[in-house]
């Protein structure tokens, strides 16, 4: 019976070895082939990119092209990406950076499809998103990783900062990796108005005093700033942490909706009707139909003044009670055709260089995500000199005043609120 | 057949839109249908455009009758009358629409004209015109680019139908104004019916419009199914699909009725 | 009593229609011009031409407007194509089948742009055309089909084919009769139908809006977009910018109008 069991294994070793050489040989053959038809393969993805090191990740990019879908309605972050980044990201890595229009809905849409059409490789590598868009994303399974914990950049980010490391108090989990910090501010024109209100108490008296000449919009900055006052009036954003919570919200809702019904007709148009979007909202301010605008950059006041949208007396302020702080970020959809060359655009993107250039006024005036103190000293002073600019409001400042987002179903559920309840 | 080729498209977009509503595609909630004909929203906005709809075409009607029967003759006038009312034609929609807001929003023109003969103090003062929920500035922005359309509806029908029958209606001793009541006007219109049915279907689903010049509250119906479609959550995807669908079968039946009138005329 | 009354009432419809008629394109030309003209300026202080050098300039408004183009001339030839040999079966067909054909058509003019447009955007998607011009293209084809069928459709039913039997009968082959025959007769309402096809495809907004996903953008979408960031200048220039190939095909637009009001009316 040994015999036999000894012939058997004898037997299966030679069919082994007979087939581990003809899978060997088809092996060496499929590779051959593959490495000749790159496109037929699967493309590596982004989690599998991120365990390899760093120098071959810059070597997988070199010589590569990365479409990156982002939002493009303002000219100057388009020149900033166009002329300063892409540049730099094709003499410095090799990789080539393709920015085309893309953002929210559409996003979800397209990666949705392509997802349920089993397209292995997308078009798009890089994605511009944050807060609900990546809530949805993650939700369906769109966004490739776990990947941001292996870029070496992410060494300088300031992880300890509450509105960096939670994207809408959600974990990125390694699924996205920030780039930019922006906060909401009021804006007004210190000609018009030289004593401007500086909490929601003072916005309602002032309203009252100065009927029809407030407003707010629809659309993003419009929720951000009821956001804020939803905080403020409720005791704090600490209300609202950890999770969406019905029963807080409904309580929230119903005292911030019965402020809103206060001021109200002191609203322009007497509250009936609002503008649809942040721009319409800045032609009202521009044109002298009201004296109030807001931007969820606070740094508009000065860029969009040097673009002639908003006059050059504008200035801006941010709400004693807090006003919203949050992070963007940029993800990799789950069939990315060039995860590594993403990855070293994301990478670039939290260069001191490129954070220090996106900083400036004259560029976009977009707040930095380095924590100032991992960076060396000279680098500290760059960045210090760069906000300094008396139209902006001061760092510490804005600091003291920013709150954090929180779950992003608070955003929907009010967003969905507003529009049945007050518009 | 090349028939197929126009068929498809048409049958393909408004099969999403029905697929949309019964839930097949996309997780929209069954009973949608039933819950967007009771939503106050949506009943809102339907009554925004039809208003809008109903007011452009019957002031583009009677301004395009009315040129009509003044400068349908072949006086040198009239014929420069013709050709200026002709002027907005060949305007896009979405141009006659930045027109109108640069002319009449509070801080357009005319408001700037009144406040420097100090008839208001400032843009605040002067009547919202656009984005209003009387939709003033969508009615003369339609009746700015349809009433041209109309007059040379209205134009070419009067020199079709020709002069015959007003001039024996005239022999026999009708007046004027009753020549003008009892013969021309229902000959026009009848003949116009078509072309009048056109506009009011274009005006109902014109977005540009709406986009420019249309208040926030309520929303025009295109403005509402753009709004839903484009949130993040997939129940209101359903909800556009849905009142999608019911402005489509309010066109089809429009379409509809101008074949009938086709027809009978 | 009346001549005198009637020509002052001649007179101030004139006056008020003139203004009417052309107070919006004046100032769209006038703003276009304007830097920083705002309220209460009734005249602006500043003037230059730079918001209409950056059409060619400015790489987005050249790519806006590059694609308006494209998409147009595609649009025309496509549908002119595709229109003409319908056009002429349903006309020589029979009645149900003439009807059918022009409802078809009609539906495709009428069904709301915005309803066709989700009804479409997601079927885009799938077939891996959304956000891209060629998925537009497709888009931008249905409602000029419809058009131009309509178009042809009159053609063809008020045709004498007397001609053409004539030349069959002097041995004329079937190509024969098309190339020496048909086409040079056909040759004025082909270009009707180019212009009109064009005209259908250079003003969408909607469609392109929906089925582009903000990805393809066009001179009617940059006009909106400058308008809606407070970009009057650049607005309004944009905004002549579309009307002037319109104007340019005017008198072909105007052809076809009264084609299609001829099918219509």
């Amino acid at each position: 019976m040994i015999a036999m069991h000894h012939a058997r294994n004898h037997a299966i070793h030679h069919v082994m070895h007979h087939t581990v050489r003809r899978v060997v040989v088809g092996a060496l053959l499929c590779s051959a082939i593959v490495a000749g038809c790159a496109r037929v393969a699967p493309p590596v993805t982004a989690a599998q990119v991120a365990v390899l090191p760093w120098d071959s990740v810059l070597v997988r990019a070199r010589g590569s092209t990365v479409l990156w879908r982002m939002w493009r309605g303002d000219p100057a972050v388009n020149a900033f990406i166009d002329t300063w980044v892409a540049p730099r990201l094709l003499s410095q890595y090799g990789v080539t950076l393709q920015a085309v229009s893309g953002q929210g809905n559409e996003l979800v849409d397209q990666l949705s499809v392509e997802k349920e059409s089993g397209a292995e490789t997308g078009a798009a590598s890089l994605l511009w998103i944050n807060g609900e868009t990546f809530a949805a994303l993650r939700a369906r399974g769109l966004l490739a990783g776990p990947w941001s914990q292996a870029l070496p950049a992410g060494a300088l980010v300031d992880s300890a900062s509450p509105i960096i490391s939670r994207d809408f108090e959600q974990d990125p989990a390694g699924y996205e990796s920030p780039w930019g910090t922006v906060q909401l501010a009021l804006i007004y024109d210190s000609e018009r108005t030289p004593a401007p209100p500086r909490t929601l108490a003072e916005l309602a008296a002032w309203a009252r005093a100065h009927p029809g000449r407030f407003t707010y919009d629809q659309s993003f900055a419009g929720i951000t700033f009821l956001k804020g006052a939803l905080y403020a009036l409720n005791g704090g954003v600490d209300t609202y942490r950890g999770g969406f919570d019905s029963t807080a919200y409904v309580a929230g809702r119903t005292r911030l909706f019965a402020w809103l019904d206060s001021l109200k007709p002191n609203l322009w148009r007497k509250g009936t009707q609002y503008p649809t979007d942040v721009a319409a909202l800045h032609r009202l301010f521009a044109n002298g139909e009201i004296d109030f605008t807001m931007s969820n950059n606070q740094n508009e006041a000065v860029t969009k003044a040097r673009q002639g949208i908003l006059p050059r007396t504008s200035r801006a302020l941010v709400l004693r009670d807090g006003t919203i702080a949050n992070a963007h970020f940029v993800g990799i959809p789950f069939n990315a055709p060039n995860a590594a060359g993403a990855m070293v655009v994301a990478n670039f993107l939290l260069s001191p260089e490129a954070q220090l250039e996106k900083q400036r006024s004259t560029v976009w005036a977009d707040g930095t995500v380095l924590g100032l103190a991992r960076l060396p000293t000279e680098w500290r002073a760059r960045f210090d000199s760069v906000v300094n600019d008396s139209r902006l409001v001061p760092a510490d400042t804005l600091k003291r005043y920013a709150r954090p987002e929180v779950s992003p179903q608070y955003h929907e559920r009010l967003q969905d609120d507003w529009r049945r309840m007050i518009r | 057949m090349a028939g197929a080729l126009l068929g498809v498209p048409i049958v393909v977009g408004v099969g999403y839109l029905v697929a949309g509503t019964l839930g097949i595609v996309g997780t929209a909630a069954p009973g949608g249908l039933q819950r967007a004909l009771t939503d106050g929203a949506v009943l809102r906005s339907a009554a925004l455009s039809l208003w809008v709809a109903f007011a452009g075409t019957a002031i583009a009607l009677t301004g395009a009758l009315i040129v009509a029967l003044l400068f349908g003759d072949e006086a040198h006038d009239s014929r420069v009358a013709r050709r200026i009312a002709a002027l907005p034609l060949p305007v896009p929609t979405v141009a006659a629409a930045v027109a109108i807001l640069l002319l009449l929003s509070q801080g357009g023109w005319l408001s700037r004209v009144a406040t420097q003969v100090q008839l208001i103090a400032g843009p605040a003062e002067f009547p919202a015109l656009v984005n209003d929920p009387l939709a003033i500035g969508v009615i003369v922005a339609v009746v700015w680019k349809e009433l041209p359309f109309l007059l040379l509806v209205a134009l070419s029908l009067q020199s079709l139908r020709g002069a015959a029958v007003t001039d024996a209606a005239r022999t026999l001793g009708a007046t004027r104004l009753q020549v003008l009541r009892m013969v021309t006007l229902p000959l026009l219109l009848r003949g116009m019916a078509p072309s009048i049915v056109a506009v009011f279907v274009f005006v109902l689903g014109s977005l540009e419009i709406a986009l420019v010049l249309a208040p926030s509250s309520p929303l025009a119906l295109p403005l509402l199914i753009q709004e839903r479609r484009q949130a993040l959550d997939m129940g209101s995807h359903g909800e556009a699909y849905v009142i999608a669908l019911l402005a489509t079968v309010l066109a089809l039946l429009a379409a509809a009725t101008h074949e009938w009138l086709r027809d009978d005329g | 009593m009346s001549v005198r009354r009637a020509r002052i009432g001649r007179g101030i419809t004139l006056i008020v229609l003139t203004l009417f008629a052309t107070a919006p394109l004046l100032l769209l030309i006038v703003t276009s011009l304007a830097r920083g003209w705002f309220h209460p300026q009734v005249v602006p202080t500043a003037l230059d031409v730079s918001a209409w050098s950056e059409l060619f300039t400015d790489a987005s408004r050249r790519g806006a407007l590059m694609n308006s183009l494209a998409l147009g001339v595609a649009t025309a030839c496509i549908a002119t194509l595709l229109a003409l040999p319908l056009g002429r079966a349903a006309a020589l067909g029979t009645k149900g089948v003439r009807r059918v054909v022009a409802l078809l058509a009609f539906a495709a003019v009428a069904l709301p742009p915005v309803a066709l447009g989700i009804g479409l955007q997601m079927t885009v998607l799938t077939m891996g055309l959304g956000g891209s011009l060629r998925g537009v293209l497709l888009a931008h084809l249905v409602p000029a089909l419809g058009y131009l069928t309509l178009m042809f459709l009159g053609v063809f039913t008020q045709w004498d084919s007397r001609l053409e039997e004539a030349a069959a009968t002097l041995g004329a082959t079937g190509r024969e009769r098309w190339t020496l025959v048909l086409l040079p007769l056909l040759r004025r309402p082909i270009a009707d139908a180019l212009a009109l096809g064009f005209l259908v495809s250079w003003a969408q907004v909607a469609l392109t809006l929906l089925v582009g996903g903000g990805a393809v953008r066009t001179l009617p979408l940059d006009v909106l977009a400058m308008l809606q960031s407070g970009q009057d200048q650049r607005a309004a220039a944009g905004a002549l910018a579309l009307t002037i190939p319109a104007l340019v095909v005017l008198s072909a637009a105007r052809g076809a109008a009264r084609q299609t009001t001829a099918v219509v009316a």
